[in-house]
Formats: C-alpha cells, structure tokens, sequence
C-alpha cells in the first residue's frame, strides 16, 4: 500500500502561470448549438479557461511560475537539489523536459531532475516522490513542477472534453526541516482501466499513421483522431465518485480527519457536477471547497496547486492550515495527501503571452 | 408521474416522448451521451428538488426504465 508518512517537510510555497489567452465556452465552440453550451457551462461551471498559442508549452508556463516563485522568495537557484516536473505534455518525447528546465531555471548541474508522466493525479504523485527525495535521499529543496497544456491533445471539436480542458503550469517548492505537523500521501492506480481516458494512436505501441491521424466521427458522438484524447465521461465520472470517495473517506477516518479539523479540501478541478457530488459525499461545506474551475478550467496536473495559489494569493491568510488534497485521473491514477500549510507565500498567478 | 418523467426526459434530450421505451439506453438514442446525461440529471434535481447520490447518477445511465425507477424512488423518499 503506497501511503507514507513524511515528517518535517515545508510545502507552503506555491505559485501558478497561465497563458493570458482565453476561451470563453459561450461564445466560442460554435460548432456547438448555443442551447448546449449553456447547458455544459451551467453544468460543469467552466465559463472560460486559458488556452496557449502555438509554441507555449506546459514547461514554459512552469518556468514563469518558478521564476516567480524562487524570486519573491528570494531562494538561490544553486540551492535547489532536485526538480520535479509532472506532465502529460512535454515539450519532447525525448528527453525529459526537466532536464531542459534545469538549464533554463539556472539550477546546477548537481540537481536530480526528472518528468513523471501523470495528468490529474500528477500533484500528488509529485508530492510523494518529491517527500520522497527529500527523507529517502537526504536533499534540502525540491522544486516541484506540475503543468499541462491539454488544450493541444484535444480536437478542437470534441464537445467531449472542449468545454473543460483548459492550460496552466505551477511550482511548489518543498523543503526538509523542523516543520512539526507530518504531510501523509496515499497513491492509487489502477490500470485495467487506462482506456477510459488516453490517446490511443502516437506512441511506440500505435505509431502515428495518416490513418491515426485522420479525425472522424466517433461511436461515442465525439469527434477526434485517434491521436487526440479520448475521454469516456460516464466512465470517469464512476471512477470519480466511487474509488476517489472511498479513498478519501478511508483516508480520512485512518487519520482521524473530518471537514470539521480541516480548513480546506482541495480537488483536482475535474467539473463542478462531478466536484460538488464529491464534496457532498465527503459532508465538506461549500465554504471549504476552493474551486477555480470557473475561469481555468481543469488544467491537470496543475489544477490542484493553481487552485491553492489563487487561494491564498487572492486572501491574504497567515498561520496554520490543514488541507486535504485529491487529483485523480489518467492512469487511471489517483491520490490523497494532508498537509498542513504554514504562512503560505502565493505570489499572484502570473500571466505568460 | 411517469409521464412527467418521460415527458422531461425527453425535452431535454429533444427528442419525442414517443421515442423513449424502457430499454432505451445510451447505446440506442444517439442524444444520450455522458455529457447529456449529467445535464439531465442536473435538471431533475432542479426540477423535482432532489438531490441524487452520484451512484444513482451512473445507475441512471443504464436504461430509461433504470432512469425513471430511481427518480420515483429518490421523490417518494424526499432526497
């Protein structure tokens, strides 16, 4: 069973970039009747979401983020042992896109760096190995970097996953010390079921072909290649409230927490519905449950951390916060981990052209 | 009541009442896909002022006769 205790680490530094284009889900998506679009925002509360030109990617939205993050904090990028950047869309298929941030962050050589392939679950796989390097290895600061630009694995017409995939990218820095309060980390995955949410078509196991990348009406009602993502909704709103509740549920009677001792859950933004059934099941009051689905979107890997930056970079809140934290998603994979957030530093959400 | 249900159902998925069988399913009407699906649940909530388990929500996306028995369960029980 992956749940571990990691005492003494300080994870209350985090910081979000977006791309400063937008997509309003109302007036754009035409190939969508009106009818409908009002229908899936009042549904899934996705009004807008940023949406990157042409050559931004996950990593630069990262960049910016970090760039923010170890300035306002004014930490010395040789004081950085390990980077971390979990992703599902790198900027090449080789090599590791964290070896490429490690030379444009300005980090030495000495760092470990290295890409997790995870999407909705990647914060919280990245936290793992991240508390992971920092006890197991003995390191003093790990950079944490989750983003995505989902944006360009969709076809531009699959009303499937159109009205919801949104870009952003975000950096946490975690440090070893004297932090009192332990972070506690639960990762789940269950890969029967890898094909309710993938790219069929691409990779090594299907090369890309004219025929893979032909887009075609699909027998789901969808329209895509099989080279853009496939999302069975029905199967991954199941997923979601069933083995995500039950995991969060038997975690938090193992670690005797209830929404009464925490402060604030915060979901990966998956889609109001589908977080607001969650919340529920969970009795966390509304007030709890920080969403930014409204103007981001679900943005993967980086959904949880933007969410936690625009929270308290958006209300000023000084002093001790337990937080309960949950992404899941492609894999399938998913995972829980509270913490308690000291002082948080949250520098606002930056804005990358 | 079963008529009310129908007759919501339908509307909101656009097509006629006449259409809707109890093994209509996902995998026989084109306009109920997963998306769809969500909206109309969304709606019976409003509409009815229930508020529905997320299990009933998948259950619900079985068949019609599935549909409609949960929604007359969860009204006589009042959730």
């Amino acid at each position: 069973m992956a749940r571990s205790v990691f005492s003494g680490i300080r994870s209350s530094c985090v910081a979000g970039a977006v791309p400063k284009a937008s997509v309003d889900n109302l007036t754009d998506h035409e190939f969508c009747p009106m009818e409908d679009r009002k229908k899936i925002v009042a549904l899934t509360k996705v009004a807008s979401y940023r949406k990157s030109p042409p050559g931004l990617c996950a990593s630069d939205l990262c960049f910016a983020a970090a760039d923010t993050l170890l300035a306002g904090l004014g930490t010395r990028r040789e004081d950085i042992d390990a980077i971390v950047f979990a992703t599902i869309t790198p900027d090449y298929r080789v090599p590791s896109t964290a070896c490429v941030l490690q030379h444009r962050l300005q980090c030495p050589s000495s760092v470990i760096a290295y890409d997790i392939t995870m999407g909705c679950s990647g914060y919280i796989v990245g936290l793992y190995n991240a508390c992971s390097l920092l006890k197991g290895g003995g390191l003093k600061r790990v950079l944490l970097l989750t983003g995505d630009t989902q944006s360009k694995l969709c076809y531009e017409e699959d009303k499937n996953v159109v009205f919801i995939l949104g870009d952003g990218g975000t950096a946490t820095l975690l440090e070893a010390g004297d932090a009192k309060s332990d972070t506690v980390i639960e990762v789940m995955t269950d890969g029967g079921r890898f094909e309710n949410l993938y790219i069929p078509a691409g990779g090594c196991r299907q090369p890309s072909t004219g025929e893979t990348r032909e887009v075609r009406e699909q027998p789901d009602g969808g329209k895509r290649s099989a080279e853009h993502l496939y999302m069975n909704g029905m199967e991954i709103f199941k997923f979601s409230v069933t083995d995500v509740v039950k995991t969060l549920s038997n975690f938090m009677e193992a670690e005797k927490l209830s929404a009464e001792n925490l402060e604030y859950l915060f979901l990966h933004q998956a889609n109001w519905f589908m977080n607001d059934k969650i919340a529920k099941k969970l009795k966390f009051p509304q007030e709890k449950v920080p969403y930014t689905i409204e103007f981001y979107g679900n943005t993967g890997s980086a959904s949880i951390p933007l969410t936690m930056a625009h929270q308290f970079s958006t209300k000023a809140q000084s002093g001790k916060h337990r937080c309960l934290l949950s992404g899941f998603g492609v894999g399938l994979s998913w995972g829980v981990a509270s913490m308690v957030l000291e002082d948080v530093y949250a520098p606002p959400i930056v804005e990358v052209a | 009541m079963d008529d009310q249900i129908k007759e919501l159902f339908a509307t909101l998925l656009r097509v006629s009442p006449d259409c809707i069988e109890d093994q209509t399913s996902p995998l026989n009407l084109d306009n109920w896909d997963s998306i769809q699906h969500l909206i109309v649940v969304a709606a019976f909530e409003e509409e009815f002022g229930l508020d529905l388990d997320p299990e009933d929500a998948v259950e619900m996306y079985r068949d019609f006769r599935t549909f409609r028995e949960i929604v007359r369960q969860r009204m006589a029980s009042g959730r």
